[in-house]
């Protein structure tokens, strides 16, 4: 359920030790740090396998699809396998992408969009729809709308990246929601601003972000502390001015959704950057804790009902 | 005849030591403080060097960070935001994607036109040595052709394939001005609600590449017709 929205390389293996060092002061995704070597097999239309290293789709190890309408950018490293359907003549297939969690999306994907008008694009600049990677046999070249399956293979040692966090926001008139899968814009990070520089941090690194008042409301300061107790300041653009093209569904998301989510006791939750006043994310040990709490006092329960 | 052999040797010899004086105050010449705007200068002594490879383009907005520490050791924010009316390229840009850092491995952050970053991990530098590093982003520009009741300064929206959401915003210019975004597929939309123009358009950016953008804006011709048939 997760999404990336930066694009990873990685150029030689670190240690273990220095890649969750890096990770968390960062502020960044262990995924994207994993994304080296991706190794899989990949299954053509006419159900051929190959056995591929360093496997790129479109010269990335970033998978970008949709799901319901939405974009979604997915590191290879948590994908335990991608299914390609519908026909080689789509331009849009539909994909069930499965994570190494054990969640299933399903979606659309480009596979051909070579197809378009020519004469949209003055040069003849082109992305080329193909899966790359080095097989035994040499270098493989396949156009996506022949690849059928892809069945990721990773490292017992990768680890595994949780899909969705929760917690509580708490809005400026100080009500309280508790909520599960809180996003940021759809993304399972958080980005703002230091001046000109551009960060984002994931949020399940993060414990506690909090909102502070600005006089014209365009720009509104906030204080980011990391689980591991670094504070951070920045800022996060809480305009509600529309911009001449936006049509209105992403209007709407922009200005009231900004951060999303599932309520304790059910309906979807939304609220915009201009109410929201406290974001407190659970620490994905006390969530583990907790699951191991509530199912202990449920087995206690049926332990007394049965008695 | 010995005599004229000897001549002849001394008078080569004569020639050849001109001619190597002449090509060492050359050499000279370019690497001596004139020539220091010429050739990099050398590796700072207990450092390495790191190159960004960009496809052509000279300046970026990025940051380093040390993998062992967690702390920023580099910071380059030279571009203005691209939503700025005042932004434009120059021919006479330096390249600033060369940074001399101490041996150790270090993530690179490369800050793009829109919400997507460029992230290069596990770069090693070693001491002494030089490192390439490919970035892969493009550029795209975007031209508007008879800009007319309008403006040339027009401000537009860059969505995903599928125009399911914003990634980022730009301002178009009457100079040179490139935008930049990681290689893939986007669209651009520019609307004027004033003049009843609103143009979406496909861009595909790929590394090393600029791709040039087309749009025909309204021209003035045209709302004189509608006043004609209104009339």
């Amino acid at each position: 359920m997760s999404s990336m929205s930066s694009y990873c390389i990685s150029s030689n293996r670190m240690s273990r030790y220095r890649v969750l060092f890096a990770m968390l002061v960062l502020g960044g995704s262990a995924d994207s740090l994993w994304a080296a070597d991706i190794v899989g097999i990949v299954v053509d239309r006419t159900g051929s396998r190959h056995q591929v290293r360093d496997l790129e789709i479109r010269g990335s190890t970033t998978l970008e699809y949709y799901v319901s309408g939405r974009r979604r950018q997915m590191q290879m490293a948590r994908i335990e396998r991608l299914h390609i359907g519908g026909t080689p003549q789509d331009q849009e297939a539909p994909v069930t992408v499965t994570m190494r969690t054990g969640l299933v999306e399903k979606g659309t994907m480009i596979i051909n969009a070579g197809s378009s008008l020519s004469d949209d694009a003055g040069s003849a600049s082109h992305v080329s729809d193909r899966l790359t990677g080095k097989t035994n046999l040499g270098p493989l070249f396949l156009p996506l709308t022949d690849v059928q399956e892809v069945l990721f293979q990773h490292s017992k040692d990768a680890p595994l990246v949780p899909d969705m966090v929760s917690g509580s926001i708490v809005d400026e008139r100080g009500r309280r929601f508790v909520l599960s899968d809180i996003r940021y814009r759809g993304d399972d990070a958080f980005r703002f601003k230091q001046g000109r520089k551009k960060k984002r941090v994931a949020l399940r690194h993060v414990s506690r972000l909090e909102f502070g008042d600005s006089p014209g409301g365009e720009l509104r300061p906030v204080t980011i502390t990391y689980q591991t107790g670094r504070v951070v300041q920045g800022q996060v653009d809480a305009s509600t001015v529309r911009l001449s093209g936006e049509v209105d569904h992403v209007y709407r998301t922009r200005t009231d959704s900004a951060f999303t989510g599932v309520r304790s006791e059910g309906g979807m939750f939304g609220i915009g950057l201009k109410r929201v006043k406290l974001v407190l994310v659970k620490a994905p040990a006390e969530e583990t804790d907790e699951a191991t709490e509530t199912s202990e006092g449920q087995t206690q329960e049926s332990q007394t009902q049965q008695d | 005849m010995n005599r004229n052999v000897v001549l002849r040797v001394i008078v080569l010899r004569l020639i050849a030591t001109a001619m190597a004086a002449a090509w060492l105050s050359a050499c000279a010449s370019t690497s001596g403080t004139g020539g220091a705007a010429y050739l990099p200068p050398p590796i700072a002594e207990g450092k390495g060097r790191l190159s960004l490879q960009a496809g052509g383009i000279n300046q970026l907005n990025f940051y380093v960070v040390d993998d062992a520490t967690g702390d920023e050791v580099y910071e380059d924010m030279p571009r203005i935001s691209s939503r700025s009316p005042s932004g434009y390229d120059s021919g006479a840009e330096q390249n600033r994607l060369t940074v001399d850092l101490p041996p150790g491995t270090y993530t690179v952050i490369v800050n793009t036109d829109i919400e997507d970053d460029v992230v290069i991990e596990d770069v090693v530098v070693q001491m002494g040595q030089e490192i390439y590093q490919t970035v892969p982003v493009g550029r795209f520009q975007l031209h508007m052709q008879g800009a007319g009741p309008i403006g040339s300064q027009m401000p537009f929206l860059i969505w995903d394939w599928n125009m399911s959401g914003v990634l980022g915003r730009g301002m178009t210019s009457s100079e040179v001005r490139r935008f930049i975004v990681p290689a893939g597929r986007y669209k651009v939309r520019i609307e004027n609600s004033s003049s009843n123009f609103d143009m979406i358009k496909p861009v595909e950016v790929s590394f090393g590449r600029i791709t040039q953008v087309i749009m025909s804006s309204p021209t003035q011709e045209e709302p004189e017709t509608e006043q004609s048939q209104q009339n």
